[in-house]
């Protein structure tokens, strides 16, 4: 029986902790609650925006589109419980992966498919779709780096092995002590 | 009185009167039968050392245990009994070891998205915990990750040992290799026992522990290293089993026999993915059933442009892997 | 009655066996102190498992496989002595035939306790026999191997037993129950090492194996090891027993060794080239044998000399000059039986798992446990040969008859 909650523990841990706004989109098709502060809402408020962001906003970082500085683009200027296609069409947000489909196109169909990431779920055919948002900040979409787990004890007569002579091709070799990559290629960029 | 008899009796007094007169020969004779003895001794001596307390008693019934193949329903039940009582006497821990039969028009395989994999070992070290193996001396893990550079396939340039303070490594991708359950499979070809086969139904490779003879021929005929021997007596703690076994799979194995990768198959042939597919933070890891066109692994398979490792020996693994 | 006279034969061979001169007690003392220190380590890995000796995931088999696939080749090698002998009625070899085949049994033997010694379960050998067992035949190469091995020590006892039982009794014995049997171990033992061969040639994941030329290797290395051990065997009988070999054995021996020797080195070469010529990915294996790989080199000192050594011993093998000479040429045998073990023993098995299939590198040399098993079963070997051969030259020689010693009742 504990041996069952840890194992389930360890399952969400993994997951969870990989999604860093995770808990902001944990309920799927329930609104953002933008309304409960902007009552009054004002367009103008918004195409004025300054940075640093009011502290509301302060757990947002923003990598998506390095060269879109318009919040717009998506965010429908009606409502802030909306989306804004780019043919000016407006979704709800648990409608969101038109949006994001709107650019990830191959993505969108994989995920359309049932074949994009991680599906949760007890058994080999049934499983959960998650949108986009649910896994992928759409503000910083990118997955951060973890650290791996530890690699496998070489055995006492492992060789680490060192660089060897050219190979043909393009290729690159490892050297393990180092982890240095080396490339073959004609514009040379040694990684000292 | 006959010829042959006066032959007879004169023959044998002749020799021992022979033997008694020449104490050399005779000492010598006797020396060269305690040697003999001592040599047959020996192995009946180590017989009994390797039984610990606990599996004195098992000894003979796993002498005469038969093939899992040829194994009646109830010999299961008896050979079962044995493992969770071994197990339950060794390290205190109760178990549950069934026996879960394919589930009909199912065929597995399995996908990997090379574009996702981070290497995180998440995988290897959520397949360690399912399956029971030996945490050290030896070390087994059934799935290795390669840090491969760019611009090779050939898993001579990569790097198993790699650390990773944060991966992905720059200017790397990630090959994790398993037992790819292969549809011609060169290991189960060479054993000579047939310790290990294939089964027809749902394709998975499986190892009966206790009739493998720990030759490792199956290791050498692996192009993929997915077969791992028992050089000792496992090692693992009371608290690092998982209860939740099958005779195929994760039951604790003994000394000196092969294992492997059997994609979970008390958790598969139960309705649920392998530890490793749902172990993998990003998603890399696809599985299921290939006879079931709407699963994730049909689609995969039909539409991403999937590839497999050495397809050259022709081994058809059923683990394929594609970037997107 | 015969019965009766066989029984008795089995007590006169033990105490005859058992019986000699000072000097043939110290070699068996000898081969004792070699021999108990490997059962001792052979007991230490039994109870502890394999994880004693220097074997990894990546390094399968290692020092008592090497031997194994060696001495297989000596067993066969005995076929050089059986087919002048039964076939073409070579008077000198047929004297001492029977000597040759029971070095074979020696040998199968040793093939056998390494095997044994190498399995991670010998106690489950039963999985291999017939009705107790479960054998994988035709598919699984291993279990010809079982049956071709079990089978050629069976026909050599045969031979050899019935041959000394009728010389022991003074009776002529009938063609027709050796003499086929006879012709059956001449291709059986050509079999023998074509099957060891097939164990490793068949395997497409180690591309250092998986070569065609590997069975004729094997055969040419074997026809070219197996005179050596052979010439050194009988010259040591020749000058210890009362067997009388001919100059006859030795002259064929040596006109065996100056085609094989030759013909080793050159399919060496043909592997040679084929490897580092075409320089595929898979050129690794030879790579890490003869150059190093990757900066580990373990073996390259090994190979070097070993294919010095055989060629020194060719050079000495095709010279009438030095090959007329015995000593100079027991010289060449000894470094031939050192390249050939050398170059198919370590030099075939271990390379053959470097780099791992997916390019790990884990080095071999053997432990101090397998070190002593080997010692122990090469020991044992010799103290099996030794006591086979002192009977059957007590029966070839007339010393152990039925008859003898006992007394003039007749």
């Amino acid at each position: 029986m504990q041996r069952i909650n840890f194992i389930s523990h360890l399952f969400m841990t993994g997951i969870i902790s990989s999604f860093v706004t995770a808990s902001a989109w944990a309920n799927v098709g329930d609104n953002y609650p933008c309304l409960k502060c902007h009552q009054n809402f004002s367009k103008a408020k918004i195409l004025n925006l300054t940075l640093p962001l009011k502290k509301e906003h302060q757990s947002l970082s923003f990598k998506h589109m390095k060269n879109e500085k318009s919040c717009l683009l998506c965010h429908s200027d009606n409502s802030p419980n909306e989306l804004n296609m780019l043919d000016g069409k407006k979704i709800s947000m648990s409608e969101s992966p038109q949006l994001c489909g709107q650019c990830h196109g191959p993505i969108y169909f994989d995920w359309q498919e049932g074949i994009h990431g991680k599906l949760f779920g007890k058994g080999t055919d049934q499983k959960r779709k998650f949108i986009c948002a649910e896994c992928h900040d759409p503000h910083n979409p990118k997955f951060k780096k973890m650290k791996a787990e530890a690699p496998p004890t070489r055995p006492k007569l492992g060789i680490a092995k060192v660089e060897h002579e050219e190979k043909p091709m393009n290729s690159t070799t490892t050297n393990e002590k180092t982890n240095e990559v080396k490339s073959e290629k004609k514009d040379h960029h040694e990684t000292e | 009185m006959k010829p042959s008899d006066k032959t007879k009796g004169t023959k044998i007094e002749k020799m021992t009167e022979v033997m008694l007169a020449n104490p050399v020969k005779r000492r010598s004779f006797l020396k060269g039968l305690g040697v003999v003895a001592a040599a047959a001794a020996a192995p009946l001596g180590a017989a009994k050392a390797i039984s610990d307390k606990a599996e004195e008693s098992s000894f003979w019934e796993t002498f005469f245990q038969k093939h899992y193949k040829e194994m009646s329903a109830e010999d299961k039940l008896k050979v079962f009994a044995r493992i969770e009582r071994e197990t339950k006497a060794s390290h205190g821990v109760e178990v549950k070891v069934q026996d879960p039969q394919a589930i009909p028009g199912v065929k597995y395989a399995y996908a990997l998205n090379l574009s996702r994999c981070n290497g995180s070992r998440r995988c290897v070290t959520a397949c360690v915990r399912e399956n029971n193996q030996s945490r050290h001396e030896p070390e087994i893990q059934y799935i290795k990750v390669i840090e491969m550079p760019r611009g090779t396939m050939d898993p001579e340039n990569g790097n198993l040992y790699y650390q990773g303070e944060s991966v992905p490594n720059e200017g790397k991708f990630y090959l994790p290799v398993q037992c790819n359950q292969c549809n011609n499979p060169p290991c189960t070809k060479v054993c000579p026992v047939e310790a290990t086969w294939k089964e027809s139904s749902d394709g998975l490779v499986v190892v009966d522990y206790d009739w493998c003879i720990g030759c490792r021929y199956c290791q050498a005929a692996c192009p993929y290293e997915a077969r791992h021997f028992n050089f000792a007596k496992p090692n693992i703690t009371a608290e690092e089993i998982n209860p939740n076994q099958s005779y195929l799979s994760n039951r604790l194995r003994p000394k000196g026999v092969m294992e492997k990768c059997t994609f979970c198959l008390h958790r598969t042939r139960n309705g649920k993915n392998p530890a490793c597919h749902d172990a993998c933070p990003t998603g890399a890891r696809k599985f299921g059933n290939i006879m079931d066109p709407e699963s994730e692994i049909s689609k995969i398979l039909k539409e991403k442009r999937v590839f497999v490792l050495k397809e050259e020996l022709n081994t058809m693994p059923q683990f394929f892997y594609y970037f997107d | 009655m015969i019965l009766r006279s066989y029984a008795l034969f089995w007590m006169r061979m033990i105490q005859y066996a058992a019986v000699g001169s000072v000097k043939f007690y110290l070699w068996i003392l000898f081969l004792l102190a070699l021999i108990i220190p490997g059962i001792a380590a052979y007991y230490y890995q039994f109870t502890h498992g394999l994880i004693v000796t220097n074997l990894s995931d990546q390094v399968s088999w290692g020092a008592y496989i090497a031997n194994f696939t060696f001495l297989v080749g000596v067993a066969a090698g005995a076929v050089l002595l059986v087919v002048p002998a039964y076939v073409y009625h070579h008077k000198p070899t047929k004297d001492i035939v029977i000597v040759g085949e029971l070095l074979a049994v020696a040998a199968i033997v040793m093939c056998l306790l390494f095997i044994l010694a190498d399995m991670g379960r010998p106690d489950r050998f039963t999985h291999v026999l017939p009705i107790l067992g479960r054998l994988n035949f035709p598919r699984s190469v291993l279990a010809w191997d079982v049956i071709v091995l079990n089978g050629y020590l069976f026909l050599n006892l045969h031979v050899s037993g019935y041959l000394l039982f009728m010389k022991y009794l003074g009776r002529t014995p009938n063609k027709l129950i050796y003499l086929p049997i006879v012709f059956i171990s001449i291709f059986w033992a050509a079999s023998i090492h074509t099957v060891t061969a097939f164990l490793y040639s068949g395997l497409g994941g180690r591309p250092f194996w998986n070569t065609a030329i590997l069975a004729p290797r094997f055969l040419i290395s074997a026809f070219a090891g197996g005179p050596a051990i052979l010439t050194i065997a009988f010259r040591s009988i020749k000058s210890c027993t009362k067997l009388n070999v001919e100059e006859g054995v030795f002259d064929l021996l040596k006109k065996i060794v100056a085609i094989t020797m030759p013909i080793n080195l050159f399919l060496l070469g043909c592997e040679l080239f084929k490897e580092f010529y075409t320089d595929s990915t898979h050129v690794a294996s030879a790579k890490y044998l003869y150059f190093g790989l990757h900066g580990a080199h373990m073996l390259t000192p090994y190979i070097w000399s070993a294919i010095a050594m055989d060629l020194i011993a060719m050079i000495i093998f095709v010279t009438p000059r030095l090959r007329s000479d015995n000593r100079i040429f027991i010289f060449g045998s000894v470094l031939a039986i050192l390249g050939i073990w050398t170059e198919k023993g370590m030099g075939l098995i271990i390379p053959g798992f470097i780099p791992s299939p997916l390019g790990d590198i884990v080095e071999y040399t053997p432990s101090i446990v397998e070190f002593f098993v080997c010692l122990g079963i090469w020991s044992l070997g010799g103290l099996i040969f030794t006591l086979l051969a002192k009977v059957a030259i007590g029966v070839l020689t007339g010393d152990l008859k039925e008859n003898s010693s006992i007394s003039s009742q007749h």
